[in-house]
Parts: structure tokens; C-alpha cells; sequence
């Protein structure tokens, strides 16, 4: 191929950019969808397969009814084609932690010596760690989550209230150290059944083998070799699997009556070993009963013994009392006498020292007047020394007085003679006197010294002075001669007083002498009666003492006497508590005796039972669990899958085909639209062929690219998207979304086709023309007129907009025919989508709560069915209750066969509180009568049944027979016939033997299923109940994880219609680009030049809507009868909602899409789009 | 200064990628009402996007131009619209016409939103169509189409009647025809005809000619006494 032409091409390309991502777009999202929706039900598979792989998942679970011994584990390993072999413990039991207690699965961990390669079913820690000994468990993540239960917590295993757990665990009580997932559970909503609870387990947890007090293992799980490469959910291991099953039923077949020897000789050597015990116990028990016999005759003798003591001791105490009362009795008379004597005594000395007080009394007043007259004599004795005083003092004065004259008369004497002698006296006398003259009178000795020294002058003067002075010396001497008298009066008077005072003293010292004597006398009296007295004190303390020591010895006889009596009482009291042990003794010896007796007759008879039971002990029996029997939710997850794959089957191939269309009409579109280029390429010389290789490269480029987008997208979008909602119900711990090659060729080969197809066609019609006339403009399609025009009132009314668009719509046939497909494939899809919701959403509702109106079904213990009606007719809250017959059977009409339940209630009369039997078109009541049968509406569209039709019935135990179809019934799930008691008599000629119990509750609101459950499986009045409330349940989880994938449906057709509309219009766009740059042209305002082309649209999408709501109606017809299970129908009534949902977003998407195209309108260049011819 | 139509100094420049082209590098005329008005000049002198610019198909990059008083030049998008709605009548090289409606009815097209339309069929009855009125493009010839064209563009009742090549498509007689066509209805009705043409043999016929050479106004020559159509040769 030349250069240029591929430049051609790819700048063609680039030119063309968003036609090309449109195509590119919608075969993305075509093929993307397609292959990842077809490839999400094998991814889910493929996804848990790689998990059961990772975590060495069982094949094979084994139960015994004996359990299994290490023969049985040796016997495993040599199968042929095994791989691993792992022993284990389990139980059903109560999980309790604070107020929360779950029915859980309880399973050993593998011991710590098992092989790597025997770790089946390997646990995934979600959080904390593994057990490390026996008193710590890892728990279930789910329920632990669901529960609150968290690492660290301590949880406490018991079996039903009153059960022993002690035969199950060796402890009750584990710490939560981990959580975990298993492989065997991967269906979150159920963990499979139980024996204890509702009958259904609610979690699973793991134990260390050690924390089991079994002595046989009582679950084995296997692996084979083959089962390694074969993946889970294939038929290739379904038959594989089945294979096992047979293998592992072979071996339980020779292993059970070796096991049952085992068994035996293990039950034998316990009842020897029991016999043995037996006969030790007995001897033991006797001997002990004859040293216990001689004990107590011993203790009789010392208890007789002991009674003599007693009485000997108790006389000796009397006495001793006696005595001791006696001599106090004594002392207390002494006593008495003595205190007599000693009140006399008192009496006298008290009387003594009352005169006594009396003298003294009298000597006081005495002493006070001996004390006054002291006094006075002392008064006295004052007053003359003061007299005394007085005189000498009066005697001194006279005394100085005198001298004092002798010396003033001397020398007055001196003086005079010296006045007559002159010559007698010396100078010195003359000074001398002088100067004592000066003294007594001054100046006088002066005049006399004066004279005398010569001075006659003075004579008369002295004569004068020495004459006063001689008559002033001779008063002095009269006063003193008078002083002389009276001194000598006082002097007299003195002496007279002294002698008084004298006499006075002598008579105070009598009287002071007489006091003295008679003072002696009343002390020596007084301390007579001191002593007296000392004497009484001491008789007094010594009655006193004499007193405290009989009280003393009183008080002692008490205390010896109480002391005494006591321990009399406690001998006493001993003996006959001896008396009493020995009696109890004996009688315990002898209840002893008895019940040893019984004990021994008790361990005989269980001995003689276990030697019957022995002897009645059968071969076991094995139950060989597949995975789907062990496996809670393994099959549901192939059935869910399965569901997928159903609804994949018709649906993405149906939006492939729409994604396709589209895709070839814009390739179509295109080409036309390149006639000039397509005429000058050939003018040139370009062959057909390279001609149509530019388109078809073109196409193709875009349909690969997109395919292998759209799938590397798909492949991971849609499988993850639905495994993600799967994940409500799954665990899905690998996620696996592979590129699968056998979905993808096909897929891109169709979108290439498709490209590859449409291009060649539509190239060949154009190059069948010669150049020069694709050179010319085409000429364009002659405008015709339309039959609307023939109606002039209608027409008439038109504007012209409105008549172009009338007449465009009816000149490009084959551009409307395209657009109207593609818009109602899309709104087709969307309804279908919806609607498959709708039919889902519809099966929960009516089968649960306006068919099936029972609320439990109980299946008695075989032939046991009176015994279970009577159980659930004891139950409280149970009120309507019947016996029902329900047998699997097989259907026949013409070619067709079918699974279906014959169910046959007992009452007539109570059928319809279980079952409502009624059309679903119009629910009407469908009467069930004798004669004929009612069939199910399923049922009935399989085998092509209708009222009236004959069908044949078979079934294991049951003739075939031929029926007729009475009536046909509204049901989702399951297919059955029903039929009265009499119909059944009547055609198998016996009385149907009733298998089950339906019950309804007395009032909804009051429900304890567990209640219930736990009181019918006391009474073991049943194998198993089955709530229709848990099957509900389970029944919404399943139908809102579809509800999942629907969304995945509707959403993927929404993004398909806004593409494909986008690309239509598009299209019609650019295809009428000149008359559009015309109108422009013309001076259309935009909004009027959008307008011109809507209308078109607008009326497309409308009646594009309109075509794909009744294309809808078909699909989802299609695509949910394909999407059926058989055993399940779906509702098959769309509801108005999903009409008017798809029509508003289809008409949405367009309004949407219709405003970005007013913009490209905008843009639109008139001068450019009006230079170029068409 | 008066003119009917008059441009100043016109500009306007295409990129296309890295390559600016100018399209009207400074051109100026002015053409008075009721002319006939021949633009003229080879390929790529400027001719159509003076006329696009002048009906509004096309904004200047600057200078004015003023039809009958108003600035063109200065008309917001939707001005322009109004503008080439009521004021403009277009006629092209190819017709372009409707091909889904009738002559009539591509008549009518334009006249159902014009102010003051003139009657449709009195306007095909001019230009010589009132038998083929009611066929559809597809069943006319060239001439016929482009008479449709014209009628389309006169029924609108424009104050501007602008004409780009429109006898490029057509044989020489029919050209003839379509040109007589133009000028008479210039003549009759007195409405301003701008044709633009590379046909130098046209302009004796025209009022006005004005030489377009490199986006550029080369010259004006305005003839005192033009030519009948039916006189020319070429």
C-alpha cells in the first residue's frame, strides 16, 4: 500500500476524531460490557476456586456415628488418590460472651505435628493471632464482627442449658486471639446447621485439638490428588467429587465392621476394667464398713467410761462446796462480834473526846484573858519606861542647866574679881573670859576685855551690863531651884506606879502558870483518846479485811462453784455428743452400707447394660459430605454464578447488537459522505479494493481499539463491580479477573465483522458508480411530498420547520430507521433491566408472604409424625398446624420431564392457612378438588400444560400415574402438584403416608423460633425445621446481590443510550450542516435554527422510546425466561415504574445530548460549510 | 459624504494553522442606493469576503462599514442575524436551497420570518417561476434553482440584495438570464445589487465597478451608461 493512502487514512482519522471516538466508544462499551458481564459468572468461580486452592479446601468430610480410631486415619491415607488426610474434633455449641451467646461450629485446629500438606482447610487470620494453647480460640471475622466480639475477649462453650459440656471440652472458658476466614465458609448469611439453637449455626470457631475431651475423632476431612487441577463449580469436579463420595462409602463399608470390633474390644476391656473396679470397690467397701463397726464399739466403751468418771467427779464437787459454804458461814460470825466490841469502844472514845472538847473549850477562854491581862501588864510596863524617859530627860535639862548657871555665875565670879583685883588675873584669864563673856551675852566680854584693858570709860557700862547679868543669873537659879522640885515629885510619883505595875505583873504570871497545868492535863487526856482511837482504826481495818475476805472467799465459791458446775456441763455435754456421733455413726454406717449396696447393684446393672449394649452395637454409619454438604453457601455461589451467567446469556449479546448498529450506521454515514473523495481516489487510478481498504481500516482500527479497550476495561469493570456485590454474601478473599481470550476473539471478531461487513457493503454500492459521477455532487435525494400533505387541514397548519421536518422524516428511511433502533435498543435494555428487578424483587413478596403462608415445616423422625403434631400442638404459640405428604417426583408430558414436589395436606379444611392456591393473572382462588390435581405455573409452562391436560407422575415407592391438571397456580420457587387426600387414595389405592408438619404462628408478632426449635429437639420429636423466615431471608440476600448486578445492567444501558443517541445525532447533524448554514444564512436566530432540527430529534427519540418500551416488553420476556432457573420463576409483570423510568431517561439523555448539539449549532461556520458542494 | 453602502478601510485576516491569510487588506468603496454594483477581480482577490463581511456572514477585524447609516462592522451576534434577516438577501453559487421544500415553499422559508415580505408568488411570478412553483428543487434546472435562489433573497424585501457568483454554476444563456434578472429587478424595484464576479466581461452592465487585486481595492469606475445585459458578450 502506498504511503500517501495511509497518510490518507490516518489523517482521516484524525480529521474525523470524534467520529471516530464514537465509534471507537460504542464498540468499547459494547464488547467491554458484553465480555465483562459474560465473564463475571466464571471470574466469581474462578475467583473462589483460587481461594479454596490457597487454603487446601476438603473435598470429602466424613462423620461416623462411632467416630473414627486411628485404624480408621491409617485406612484413610492408603485410599487410592488421596492427598491429605486430616482428623479433627467438632461440636455444636453455645459461644456466650456478655449477654450475647451464638449457636457456633466448633472445630479443631490441626495438632502442631500435622504435616503442612494435611492442613486442610486453612484459616486466614483477619486479625490478632493464632491459638497457642488450649485456652485460647480464633472466631469466626463475620460473626465477630457482626456479634461486637473483638481480640482479647474471653468467651465461655456450653452445650444446652443442663448438658455436661465436660465430655465435649476439657475447659469452658477461651480468650479470643484471633479472627479468622474459612474456606469452608464462604456464605456469609449462613454457617450451616446445628444440633443446638434454632438449627442454625451463626458462626464457626477454632479450637486447639488439646482444649477436646474426646477420646475418638469425630470428623475427617480429605483431599485428593485429582481434585487439585479440576476447578470447583465444573462439572469435570463435580463428577470427580461424586467419585469421592463412592470411594470413601466403599471404604466405610469395609472399615465399619472392623470399627465396630474396635469398638467392642475397646467397650470390653472397659467393662473388665469396670468389673475389676467393681469387685475392688465392694472389698473395699466391706472392709471399711468392719474397721468402721469396731471403731464405733470402741467409742462406746470410752463413752461408758467416760459416764462413771462424770458421777464420781460431780459428788466430789458437792462436797468441796459444802465445806467451803461452812467456813465462811464461820468467819461471817467472828466478824460480826468484833464489829459489836468495836462500836462500844467507839462510843467511849467518842464520849472522851467530846469532855475533852469542852475543857479545851474553857482553856481557850482562859488563855484569851490571860492574854489581855498580858497585855495590860505589857501596857504597863510602856507607860513607865515612858515616865521613865520623860523624867531623866527633865533631869538632864536640869542637870545642863545647872552647869550652864555654875559656869555664867564662875565667871561673872571671875570677872568681878577681876574687876577688883585686876591684878589676880593674867591676859589669858582675861581672854578667856572674854570670850565666854561674848558667849552668854555679846559685846559684854568685849566692854569688859575693854575695860579692863584700860578703858575706864566703859566702867559704868560694864557695872550696868555685869548687874543685868547678875539678876538674869539669879531668875535662872530660882528656875532652876523650881525644875530641882519638881523632879523630885516625879520622881516619887514613878516609884509609885513601878510597885503597882509590879503587882499586877505577879498575879498575870500566876494566872499564865495555873493555864499551863491545866493545858498539860487535856493534852495527856487528848492524846489518851488518840490512841484510842489509832486502836479502834486498826480493829476497824481488820474487821474490814476480815469482812473482804469472806466476800472474797464468797465470790470464789461462786466462780469455783459456777467453774465446777461448767465443766461437769461440758463432760456432760461431751458424752452425750459422744452418745450422738456413735448413734449417727451407727446410722451412717448402716446408710452406708445401703447405699454402697446400691452403688454396687447400680455399676452391676450398667455393667449387665453395657455388656446389652454391647452385644446390640452396631456396625457405624458414615456419612461421606461432599462440599456442597459440608459447605455452607458452596453450591449457592455455583448457583449464583449461575444466575449471572443467566442473565448474561441474552442481555449483553442484545447491547453488542445495539452497540454494533450503531457502530455500522455511522461507518455507512460516513462513507456517503466521502463519495467526491471515494470518486477522485478511483479517477486517480486507486483500485476498488485499496479504495475500500481505507474505510475498512478505518473501521476496523476503531472496532479493535475499542474492543480491546473495552475489554481490558470490561473484564476488570463488571466481573469486580458484581463479585463486589456478591461480596453482601460472599466472601471473596481472591479476587481473580482474567483476561479470557475465548470470550474476547469472539467479541472483537463481531465488532470487526460488523465493521468489516458495513463498510464492504456500503463501499461497493458506491464504487459500482463511475468516478466522474461520484465526482459530481450527489444528487441530493428528491424532496417528495408525504401522505400528510394529501390531509390539507393538518398540513395547512404547518410551518415550515414542521414541514421539512415532516418531509425529512420521511426521506431519509433508512437514517430514521437507524436512529429509531438504536434509541429503542437502548430503552429496550433499560426496561429490561428494570424489569428483571421488577420480576426479582416480585418473587420474595409474593412467594413468602400471598403463596406460601406457612411459617415452619417440620420433618418428623421417620414414621413419627403423631408424636411431632403433638409436640407442636403442646407449643404456645403455634396455632394452626397440619400433617402434610411432600415426595419428590417426576413429571411427564409428551417429551418434557421435570423435578416437581407432590405435596398432599391431610386437612382440607386447614390447606389454605398454609398455602394460598390462586392465578396470578387476576388472583383469582384456585379450588384444590377431588379428581383432579393443582399444578404450579411454571411447572405448567415447561411441560406446556394447560386446564384440563394429562400429565403422568412418577416417583420411586409411587405407580405412574396419569393426572389431570385442575387448576394452575401463581408460584416463584419450586415446582408442585397438589392434590387432596381422596384424589391420592383414589389413584394409588393407599393412605398417603404424611411426611412433614406445616405450622403457622398464633401471632406473628410473637415468634422464639429457638424456642420452638429447642423444645421439639428435646423431645426428639423431630429431624429438622425449617423456618420460612430464614428462608425469606436468605431468599432477599440472594435476590438483592442480583438486584446488584440489574443495577450494573441499567446503568451500562443508560451510558450506551447516551452515547448512541449522542452519535445519532451527531450524525443528522452533520449530515445537514449546509442546510442548517443556509438557514443561518437567512438570518434564523440560533434558537430557531436548533429548533429546526429537533423537532426531528425529538420526535425520534419519541418514537424511539415508544418502539424500544414494546421491544422492551419482548426482551425482558427473553432475557428473563433465559435468565430462570429451573426451579425458580420470575415475576412477569413489569411495573409501571420501570416504563416511565426508562422512557424519562432515554427522553433525558436526549434533551441532554440535544442542548451540547445547540452549541455545536452555534459553531457552525455558514461560510465554510455553504463554499463547498455536497 | 454619503453612499448607501460605504467601507473603510476594511481588514480582515484568516489564520489557518501557522498561515495568516489577508483576506481584505484595507479596502474601501462605497456604493450608492439603487446601483448595481460589479465587484470584481481574479480568485483570491478578496471578492467574497468583502461580501461576506458586508452580509454579515463574517465580522471585520477593523475599519467601518456602514449600510444605509448603520456600522455593520460594530453588530453583536445576534445584530447580525437581525441584520442578515432583515436587511440582507443572499444568492449563491450553488442556490443552495432547501431541497425538501418546494420552490414556494424555499420562498416561503425566507419570508416567514421577514418584517415586511413581499408576496411569494408575485415574487416567483417576477423571476419567471410561477408555473414551477410548487416543484421541488431536485425537478429544476440550474437556472431555475438559482431564479428560486433570487426569488428566495427578493422576497425577503432586503435593503441589500448581494449576489456571490451566481452564474458560476450556470451555462452561459441561463448566466445571461440570471444577470438580467438582477439587473432588471435593481432597476424596477431600486434595490442595491452588489454581484461579485471574476467575469471582467460583465461590468459594462453594472452602475459601479469595483477592481479587487490582493485583498485590495485596485480601482472604482463608475459607468455613466451601462450596458444592458442582453448586449454583452463574452
Amino acid at each position: 500500500m502506498k504511503s500517501a493512502f495511509w497518510k490518507d487514512t490516518f489523517r482521516e482519522i484524525w480529521k474525523t476524531k470524534n467520529r471516530f471516538i464514537s465509534i471507537f466508544a460504542i464498540i468499547a462499551i459494547g464488547v467491554g460490557f458484553f465480555a465483562g458481564v459474560k465473564a463475571s459468572s466464571a471470574d466469581m468461580k474462578q475467583s473462589e476456586n483460587a481461594y479454596y486452592v490457597k487454603s487446601h479446601l476438603m473435598d470429602v468430610q466424613v462423620i461416623s456415628t462411632l467416630g473414627f480410631g486411628e485404624k480408621d486415619i491409617e485406612a484413610f491415607r492408603s485410599l487410592a488418590g488421596i492427598q491429605s488426610v486430616m482428623p479433627s474434633y467438632t461440636a455444636d455449641l453455645y459461644m456466650e460472651t456478655a449477654g450475647n451467646r451464638s449457636v457456633c461450629k466448633v472445630y479443631s485446629l490441626p495438632s502442631a505435628d500435622t504435616a503442612e500438606q494435611d492442613n486442610i482447610n486453612q484459616l486466614t487470620l483477619v486479625e490478632g493471632r493464632m491459638p497457642e494453647n488450649e485456652g485460647e480460640c480464633v472466631v469466626d471475622s463475620y460473626l465477630a464482627q457482626q456479634r461486637g466480639f473483638s481480640v482479647g475477649d474471653t468467651v465461655r462453650m456450653h452445650a444446652e442449658e443442663g448438658e455436661d459440656i465436660s465430655s465435649t471440652l476439657s475447659r469452658e472458658e477461651f480468650t479470643i486471639v484471633g479472627t479468622v476466614e474459612s474456606p469452608m465458609f464462604i456464605y456469609k448469611m449462613q454457617r450451616g446447621t446445628s444440633t443446638i439453637g434454632d438449627g442454625s449455626a451463626e458462626g464457626f470457631v477454632y479450637l486447639m485439638p488439646q482444649a477436646f475431651s474426646y477420646e475418638d475423632y469425630t470428623a475427617v476431612f480429605l483431599t485428593f490428588t485429582s481434585a487439585e487441577a479440576a476447578q470447583a463449580y465444573t462439572d469435570e469436579y463435580d463428577s470427580l467429587s461424586e467419585g469421592y463420595v463412592d470411594t470413601v462409602e466403599t471404604l466405610g463399608d469395609t472399615r465399619k465392621d472392623a470399627r465396630l470390633e474396635e469398638v467392642k474390644k475397646q467397650a470390653n476391656q472397659t467393662i473388665a476394667e469396670n468389673e475389676q473396679k467393681l469387685t475392688d470397690a465392694k472389698e473395699q467397701a466391706e472392709t471399711g464398713f468392719a474397721d468402721a463397726e469396731q471403731q464405733l464399739a470402741d467409742a462406746k466403751t470410752e463413752l461408758e467410761n467416760g459416764e462413771a468418771e462424770y458421777a464420781e467427779q460431780k459428788q466430789l464437787f458437792d462436797t468441796q462446796i459444802a465445806q467451803a459454804e461452812q467456813k465462811l458461814a464461820d468467819s461471817k460470825g467472828l466478824s460480826e462480834e468484833g464489829w459489836s466490841q468495836y462500836n462500844t469502844n467507839l462510843k467511849a472514845v467518842s464520849d472522851g473526846l467530846a469532855e475533852l472538847a469542852s475543857q479545851r473549850q474553857v482553856l481557850i477562854t482562859t488563855r484569851s484573858e490571860l492574854n489581855t491581862a498580858k497585855q495590860q501588864v505589857e501596857e504597863g510596863k510602856q507607860q513607865l519606861d515612858t515616865a521613865s524617859k520623860t523624867l531623866e530627860e527633865k533631869q538632864r535639862e536640869y542637870d545642863e542647866g545647872l552647869t550652864a548657871y555654875q559656869n555664867a555665875k564662875q565667871l561673872l565670879d571671875g570677872a568681878n574679881q577681876a574687876l577688883q583685883d585686876p591684878s589676880s588675873v593674867t591676859s589669858e584669864q582675861l581672854v578667856s573670859i572674854q570670850s565666854g563673856l561674848n558667849q552668854l551675852q555679846s559685846g559684854l566680854g568685849d566692854l569688859f576685855f575693854g575695860y579692863m584693858s584700860g578703858n575706864t570709860a566703859l566702867k559704868p557700862q560694864l557695872d550696868m551690863a555685869l548687874a543685868t547679868f547678875s539678876t538674869t543669873l539669879a531668875s535662872q537659879k530660882e528656875l532652876l531651884d523650881t525644875a530641882s522640885e519638881q523632879l523630885e515629885q516625879g520622881k516619887k510619883e514613878l516609884s509609885e506606879q513601878q510597885k503597882a505595875w509590879e503587882a499586877g505583873k505577879t498575879q498575870y504570871e500566876q494566872g499564865e502558870a495555873a493555864y499551863q497545868t491545866g493545858m498539860q492535863q487535856l493534852e495527856a487526856a487528848q492524846k489518851q483518846l488518840d490512841d484510842a482511837s489509832v486502836e479502834l482504826l486498826a480493829a476497824q481495818n481488820q474487821l474490814k479485811a476480815a469482812d473482804k475476805a469472806i466476800l472474797e472467799g464468797e465470790q470464789e465459791l461462786v466462780v469455783q462453784r459456777e467453774e465446777g458446775e461448767k465443766q461437769l456441763r461440758a463432760a456432760k455435754e461431751k458424752l452425750d455428743s459422744g452418745w450422738t456421733e456413735y448413734e449417727d455413726g451407727v446410722a451412717q454406717l448402716e446408710e452406708e452400707k445401703q447405699k454402697a449396696q446400691q452403688e454396687i447393684t447400680d455399676a452391676e446393672t450398667q455393667l449387665a447394660d453395657a455388656k446389652q449394649q454391647l452385644t446390640e452395637l452396631e456396625a457405624p454409619t458414615w456419612y461421606v459430605l461432599d462440599r456442597s454438604q459440608a459447605c455452607p453457601g458452596y453450591s449457592n455461589l455455583g448457583e449464583d454464578a449461575g444466575r449471572v451467567d443467566n442473565i448474561a446469556k441474552v442481555f449483553p449479546v442484545f447491547f453488542l447488537l445495539v452497540a454494533a448498529l450503531v457502530c455500522l450506521t455511522t461507518m455507512t454515514r460516513m462513507i456517503e459522505e466521502e463519495r467526491t473523495e471515494i470518486g477522485t481516489l478511483k479517477a486517480m487510478g486507486y483500485s476498488n479494493g485499496s479504495i475500500i481498504m481505507k474505510y475498512m481500516t478505518y473501521g476496523v482500527v476503531a472496532s479493535i481499539l475499542g474492543s480491546v479497550v473495552g475489554m481490558l476495561i470490561g473484564f476488570q469493570l463488571f466481573p469486580r463491580i458484581i463479585m463486589n456485590g456478591y461480596g453482601i454474601m460472599y466472601n471473596f478473599p481472591v479476587t481473580m479477573a482474567p483476561f479470557r481470550m475465548q470470550l474476547a476473539i469472539p467479541s472483537m471478531l463481531v465488532a470487526a465483522l460488523c465493521v468489516i461487513i458495513t463498510v464492504y457493503a456500503v463501499c461497493r454500492g458506491e464504487l459500482a458508480q463511475r468516478p466522474s459521477q461520484l465526482m459530481r455532487p450527489k444528487s441530493p435525494k428528491p424532496g417528495k411530498r408525504v401522505l400528510l400533505e394529501k390531509i390539507p387541514f393538518i398540513w395547512n397548519k404547518f410551518n415550515f420547520s414542521h414541514k421539512v421536518t415532516a418531509r425529512n422524516l420521511f426521506r431519509y428511511k433508512q437514517r430514521i430507521f437507524m436512529t429509531v433502533v438504536g434509541i429503542a435498543g437502548c430503552t429496550a435494555l433499560m426496561l429490561t433491566g428494570f424489569a428483571l428487578k421488577d420480576s426479582i424483587m416480585e418473587i420474595v413478596d409474593k412467594q413468602f408472604s400471598e403463596i406460601s403462608l406457612y411459617d415452619m415445616m417440620i420433618v418428623p423422625e421417620e414414621n413419627q409424625i403423631d408424636k411431632t403434631m403433638q409436640a407442636v400442638g403442646e407449643q404456645s404459640l403455634i396455632g394452626a398446624h397440619g400433617k402434610f405428604l411432600q415426595e419428590t417426583m417426576t413429571a411427564k408430558a409428551g417429551s418434557e420431564e421435570l423435578e416437581v414436589y407432590l405435596s398432599v395436606p391431610e386437612q382440607m379444611d386447614t390447606f389454605t392457612d398454609f398455602i394460598d392456591l390462586h392465578t396470578r393473572k387476576g388472583e383469582q382462588p384456585v379450588a384444590l378438588e377431588d379428581g383432579t390435581v393443582v399444578i404450579t405455573e411454571k411447572f405448567a409452562e415447561e411441560l406446556s400444560l394447560s386446564k384440563g391436560d394429562v400429565f403422568t407422575l412418577s416417583g420411586s415407592g409411587y405407580a405412574d400415574v396419569e393426572l389431570t391438571v385442575g387448576g394452575i397456580v401463581e408460584n416463584y420457587t419450586y415446582h408442585y402438584v397438589y392434590m387432596t387426600p381422596r384424589t391420592f387414595r383414589e389413584v394409588y389405592g393407599k393412605e398417603p403416608s404424611y411426611n412433614l408438619v406445616m405450622a403457622d404462628w398464633k401471632d406473628d408478632n410473637q415468634t422464639d423460633s429457638e424456642g420452638v426449635f429447642s423444645a421439639l429437639s428435646e423431645q426428639k420429636a423431630m429431624q429438622g425445621i425449617s423456618f420460612l423466615s430464614t428462608v425469606k431471608d436468605g431468599f432477599s440476600d440472594m435476590i438483592s446481590s442480583l438486584n446488584y448486578v440489574v443495577l450494573v445492567l441499567i446503568v451500562s444501558a443508560g451510558l450506551l443510550a447516551f452515547v448512541v443517541l449522542y452519535n445519532l445525532t451527531n450524525i443528522n447533524v452533520n449530515e445537514r450542516i449546509r442546510e442548517i448554514a443556509t438557514l443561518k444564512v437567512l438570518g434564523f436566530y440560533d434558537k430557531e435554527v436548533s429548533a429546526y432540527i429537533y423537532r426531528e430529534n425529538v420526535i425520534l427519540t419519541i418514537l424511539g422510546t415508544g418502539v424500544g418500551l414494546i421491544l422492551g416488553i419482548f426482551l425482558s420476556q427473553f432475557v428473563i425466561n433465559t435468565a430462570e432457573m429451573d426451579i425458580v420463576m420470575f415475576g412477569r409483570e413489569i411495573k409501571a415504574w420501570s416504563y416511565i423510568l426508562s422512557a424519562v431517561l432515554t427522553l433525558l439523555f436526549a434533551v441532554f445530548v440535544n442542548l451540547v448539539m445547540h452549541f455545536k449549532l452555534k459553531k457552525v461556520k455558514m461560510v465554510e460549510s455553504l463554499k463547498s458542494v455536497e | 459624504m454619503g453612499g448607501f453602502v460605504r467601507l473603510e478601510e476594511v481588514y480582515k485576516s484568516y489564520h489557518m494553522g501557522e498561515i495568516t491569510i489577508n483576506a481584505a487588506n484595507g479596502v474601501s468603496f462605497e456604493i450608492e442606493k439603487g446601483e448595481f454594483a460589479v465587484i470584481v477581480g481574479p480568485s483570491g482577490a478578496g471578492k467574497t469576503t468583502v461580501l461576506n463581511l458586508l452580509g454579515g456572514m463574517d465580522t471585520c477585524d477593523k475599519g467601518k462599514m456602514l449600510v444605509d447609516g448603520s456600522d455593520v462592522s460594530k453588530y453583536n451576534r445576534k445584530e447580525l442575524i437581525s441584520y442578515r434577516r432583515y436587511d440582507v438577501g443572499f444568492v449563491f453559487q450553488f442556490y443552495n436551497l432547501v431541497q425538501n421544500l418546494t420552490a414556494k415553499e424555499n420562498v416561503e422559508l425566507a419570508t416567514q420570518i421577514s418584517k415586511d415580505p413581499l408576496d411569494v408568488v408575485e415574487v416567483l411570478e417576477q423571476v419567471g417561476l410561477k408555473e414551477r412553483m410548487n416543484n421541488f428543487p431536485s425537478q429544476l434546472s440550474g437556472g431555475e434553482q438559482q431564479r428560486v435562489a433570487i426569488a428566495r433573497a427578493l422576497a425577503k424585501h432586503p435593503k441589500l440584495l448581494l449576489c456571490d457568483e451566481p452564474t458560476g454554476a450556470l451555462d452561459y444563456n441561463t448566466g445571461k438570464m440570471i444577470l438580467a434578472l438582477l439587473q432588471d429587478t435593481c432597476r424596477k424595484t431600486g434595490m442595491t445589487v452588489i454581484v461579485v464576479t471574476h467575469n471582467q466581461a460583465i461590468t459594462p452592465m453594472a452602475d459601479r465597478v469595483i477592481h479587487m487585486k490582493n485583498s485590495k481595492v485596485e480601482q472604482m469606475i463608475l459607468n455613466e451608461n451601462p450596458t444592458p445585459v442582453e448586449r454583452i458578450e463574452w
